[in-house]
């Protein structure tokens, strides 16, 4: 049986440890990339790509996304060389073409710029994430504080989104990637201090064994 | 930074310190002679070509004049880059420190900046040969030896002697079709090419190479042609051709190639843009519990060309 919802929220960061702002980096985006906001993301070949669903101590992230993918015709297209000036044409989309001059394009004032990068943030253990529950087998996603504490694993909808994957609650770790921490008290059942309404958000906290940045 | 990385600098016996971001003289800045500077206030800038109409035609007796249209060309976008550069020293280097190097070095921060804005226009030059470096908005490099024109092969029909440089209908080089060395041949046809740069529809424009730019590694030759009273490396007697048309060179040290030379028009005529976002700013903090003192300099900025006119280069032999 496939998910409660077939679109999840994206997974934001919600807070830190330290209380520092959350961890980022500008990886070079990876070729064709057409991810969602808020995707697991992993460092292959020198470039972002999406991380392989379920996410897990073999799947591993670097981070959760920023940006949706840009769909750049190469690795990194347009990113900065060292004292250089973002690559030409800088922004996406372009629209028609430039009469005598293949190569040129229009770029409609207001289209988002483009840098070739996917600022990233970062999946280091001072940093606490906020995803949406959800059930890959139909059964129970309905989160509670029974939960808090334990392990669980990553795993996308039907339309690209990612979700928590109650069925793969576990109270060891194993191979999952992520701890749940607490729950959105936005989402709890009114008059409940225990109970979420079904598929709410809980924060968790990726473990190393499933981050590139400080796995293994 | 502690004290412990600077154990010298707690002594009052030395001499003399030989602080190189204090002691030695900077370069005069180059790329605001180069480059149209200007502010902006936006997280990028984009600039649209506009080519303007052909040349008029004939209107024989009883006919209809010809109509035209204008033509819109290609968009160059630049995006603001963030530079930043920070120092972070202890309380009690600060206290010790007696040489007044730490207390003054931001100016070295400063410097880094400078450092880096002077590449970033440079790099427009350093990377203007690659069809992945400084891109104009017909989406070939800076220096091309087919720059498409807007106008297309009408444009090189009726450009005046545009076909004894461009090799192929409808584009016009600012570039050699074999990259030369700098001497009096490479600059007098670089010169040539330029006097005959049309605009996007074929008609004359008045562009005439001001700068002759190049890497200190050029610069003897550059005064060897430039400065000679006759034609150099010749015994004929010959006067020196270069010298009436006003060409001057500049050195510029941060050009990567050895052997690369380039030609811009008067700065009010070529479109080689610096936009700066933010000029060098300087901010200070000190953390409350360690006491340390945190010192940065942050500048954002974007340079490039809206497009070849104007401009010629070689990436030498």
């Amino acid at each position: 049986m496939p998910a409660n919802l077939s679109t999840h929220l994206p997974i934001i960061p919600v807070a830190t440890v330290s209380g520092n702002q959350e961890q980022m980096f500008n990886y070079l985006e990876g070729q064709s990339l057409t991810i969602n906001t808020g995707t697991p993301v992993v460092v292959s070949s020198g470039a972002v790509v999406a991380s392989t669903s379920p996410l897990s101590s073999t799947n591993l992230l670097v981070g959760i996304a920023a940006l949706p993918g840009h769909n750049l015709a190469s690795a990194g297209k347009g990113a900065s060389p060292l004292f250089g000036s973002v690559g030409f044409p800088g922004g996406s989309p372009t629209v028609g073409s430039v009469p005598n001059q293949p190569s040129a394009v229009n770029l409609p004032h207001g289209a988002p710029f483009v840098d070739g990068l996917m600022p990233t943030y970062q999946a280091v253990e001072d940093t606490i994430f906020e995803v949406q529950v959800d059930n890959s087998t139909g059964a129970s996603f309905t989160a509670s504080t029974a939960d808090i504490g334990k392990f669980a694993a990553l795993v996308t909808d039907a339309n690209n989104w990612w979700y928590l994957d109650r069925n793969t609650i576990a109270t060891t770790p194993g191979t999952l990637p992520c701890v749940i921490l607490s729950l959105n008290p936005q989402d709890l059942v009114s008059g409940s201090t225990t109970t979420q309404v079904p598929n709410g958000r809980v924060r968790v906290r990726f473990l190393p064994q499933a981050s590139q940045v400080v796995g293994p | 930074m502690v004290r412990n990385q600077f154990f010298q600098a707690m002594s009052v016996d030395v001499a003399h310190n030989f602080i190189e971001f204090l002691d030695l003289r900077q370069r005069a800045v180059q790329f605001r002679a180069i480059f149209n500077v200007h502010p902006s206030k936006k997280a990028y800038e984009d600039a649209v070509h506009y080519a303007g109409f052909a040349p008029a035609q004939p209107k024989n007796e009883g006919e209809s004049v010809v109509y035209d249209n204008l033509i819109q060309g290609g968009t160059r976008r630049y995006v603001h880059q963030t530079y930043g550069l920070g120092v972070r020293l202890s309380y009690e280097l600060m206290q010790d420190d007696q040489t007044g190097m730490m207390e003054q070095s931001p100016k070295g921060l400063v410097q880094s900046h400078i450092f880096a804005q002077e590449m970033t226009g440079a790099n427009v030059f350093n990377l203007g040969f690659s069809s992945t470096g400084t891109l104009t908005d017909d989406g070939v490099s800076l220096f091309n030896n087919q720059h498409p024109l807007l106008g297309g092969v009408a444009a090189t029909n009726v450009a005046p002697g545009a076909s004894n440089f461009s090799t192929a209908a409808g584009t016009y080089p600012n570039r050699p079709q074999t990259d030369a060395d700098l001497s009096f041949t490479a600059l007098q046809f670089a010169t040539m090419t330029f006097q005959r740069m049309p605009n996007a529809r074929g008609l004359m424009v008045a562009v005439r190479p001001k700068q002759l730019r190049i890497p200190p590694e050029l610069e003897f030759i550059a005064i060897e042609l430039l400065g000679s009273a006759g034609k150099p490396y010749t015994s004929d007697n010959e006067v020196n051709a270069i010298l009436s048309t006003g060409l001057s060179y500049e050195v510029n040290s941060y050009f990567t190639s050895p052997s690369a030379w380039f030609l811009t028009g008067d700065k009010s005529e070529h479109r080689l843009m610096f936009f700066e976002r933010q000029p060098i700013y300087g901010d200070y903090d000190r953390d409350f519990d360690q006491q340390s003192l945190k010192f940065l300099a942050i500048s954002r900025y974007s340079a490039g060309a809206d497009t070849w006119i104007n401009t010629f280069g070689s990436l030498g032999p």
